[in-house]
């Protein structure tokens, strides 16, 4: 064998192990190939700190996700105008109310949805919305962040919203798991209310 | 006979100064933003320029002698021929095209990448190719095509959180049909080319 034919064969070794290499860093070790999935692995693996982020409420008092302290909270990502995804986010919740209800009686657990169409979801939308899917005032926080901290909302998360061919909005909804200590512990598929209630009811 | 040399040099020069420049377009904001904002745009135009972009690089370098020494390591061009395929089946990759989007690392990782890891690097290693090794180049490429393309085309949720279903959708057939007209192009002067030649010289 030639000088040049080791040294190649060599370089080729390298490059198929540095391929390799590069493919399991970028695909979490073969497991996630859409971010989606990517970002639900990392909650579990890393669950990162959620910001005090800010909002208004129902009242029209300014809050901020520091005042959950202490208590898990279940966040989810909303439009009123929504006729699809939305509108099983809301029974969902509505569900996870009676569910959890013992829970939420003993502060340990709140539901948050959080707006990301300031424009057309006032208080008045929001209230609308959570008596539609059957839910009370109950331990389930309607939230409006302003235009300017919504994109922290959404970024901190791992939420993208983009407008879909109807004048509405596409977006990958999930129920976010933030635990008492205000990290982001894990993201749940609506489908999946009992792995939410397990997850709360085990760890609380 | 020297002077054509000069003017064939001169002329690479232009060419790669042209590919630098069209780079330097497709990273300006407003030009970037209307590729990303279409799965199709993004994977099928935007990513293949940035991969002429490095290829023209590629063909410039060649005639650089301090390349000779990467050479020796690229016999039969088979290191190159591998970087360049990982690297243009990785930016199909849904993930990968979200977070060149979100991302600015992955912004900067996608315009060197592609026109360096895949570009200049297939530029440079393919006329080494012997004909077989391009045979399976090829075969590799189709399948990787029909691969995604069928998986964007079949797959019921949105694999992508910055485009729609319907644009998944089409590109997973535009993926198909690339597939496609790939392998009819690599069968067609072996099938038919000879046929040619039999008939003028008969």
């Amino acid at each position: 064998m030639s000088k040049d034919t080791r040294m190649s064969a060599l370089a080729f070794a390298l490059a198929l192990a540095a391929a390799l290499y590069v493919s399991a860093q970028v695909t979490d070790g073969f497991q996630a190939f859409t971010l989606e999935s990517a970002r639900r692995h990392a909650a579990l693996r890393t669950p990162r700190n959620v910001a005090p982020l800010q909002f208004i409420t129902l009242g029209g008092e300014q809050s901020d996700l520091a005042r959950y302290q202490g208590s898990w909270v279940l966040v989810d990502f909303i439009y009123t105008r929504c006729e699809t995804l939305c509108t099983s986010l809301g029974a969902v919740y509505a569900q996870l109310q009676r569910r959890l209800s013992r829970e939420i009686a003993n502060g340990q657990v709140r539901l948050l949805s959080v707006s990301f169409d300031p424009i057309h979801d006032g208080a008045e939308q929001l209230l609308a919305f959570r008596t539609r899917h059957g839910g009370s005032a109950l331990g389930w926080d309607m939230a409006r962040p302003s235009s300017v901290e919504l994109s922290r909302w959404l970024k901190d998360f791992g939420v993208v919203v983009i407008p879909d061919e109807f004048g509405g909005f596409a977006h990958n909804a999930a129920i976010h798991v933030v635990g008492p200590d205000a990290r982001l512990r894990a993201i749940f598929d609506l489908d999946d209310v009992d792995e939410v209630v397990r997850h709360v009811q085990a760890a609380s | 006979m020297f002077r054509q040399q000069v003017r064939r040099n001169v002329h690479h020069h232009w060419v790669a100064l042209a590919a630098t420049l069209l780079w330097i377009v497709l990273l300006l904001h407003p030009v970037r933003s209307w590729f990303e904002a279409s799965m199709f745009r993004h994977m099928i135009v935007q990513v293949p320029l940035l991969f002429a972009v490095g290829w023209i690089w590629g063909r410039w370098l060649r005639n650089s002698y301090a390349l000779n020494f990467l050479q020796r390591a690229n016999r039969w061009g088979a290191t190159g021929m591998l970087l360049a395929l990982v690297t243009m089946t990785l930016w199909m990759l849904p993930r990968l095209l979200d977070s060149a989007i979100l991302d600015s690392q992955w912004r900067w990782a996608k315009f060197l990448s592609v026109p360096i890891f895949a570009g200049t690097a297939a530029s440079l290693s393919w006329h080494r190719c012997p004909a077989i090794a391009r045979g399976v180049i090829h075969m590799e490429i189709i399948a990787t095509f029909w691969r995604f393309g069928w998986g964007y085309l079949i797959a019921e949720d949105r694999l992508c959180l910055s485009y729609l279903l319907n644009d998944q959708r089409q590109t997973g057939m535009a993926l198909f049909w690339i597939g496609g007209v790939w392998a009819v192009m690599v069968v067609w002067r072996p099938l038919f080319g000879t046929l040619r030649v039999e008939k003028t010289s008969g």
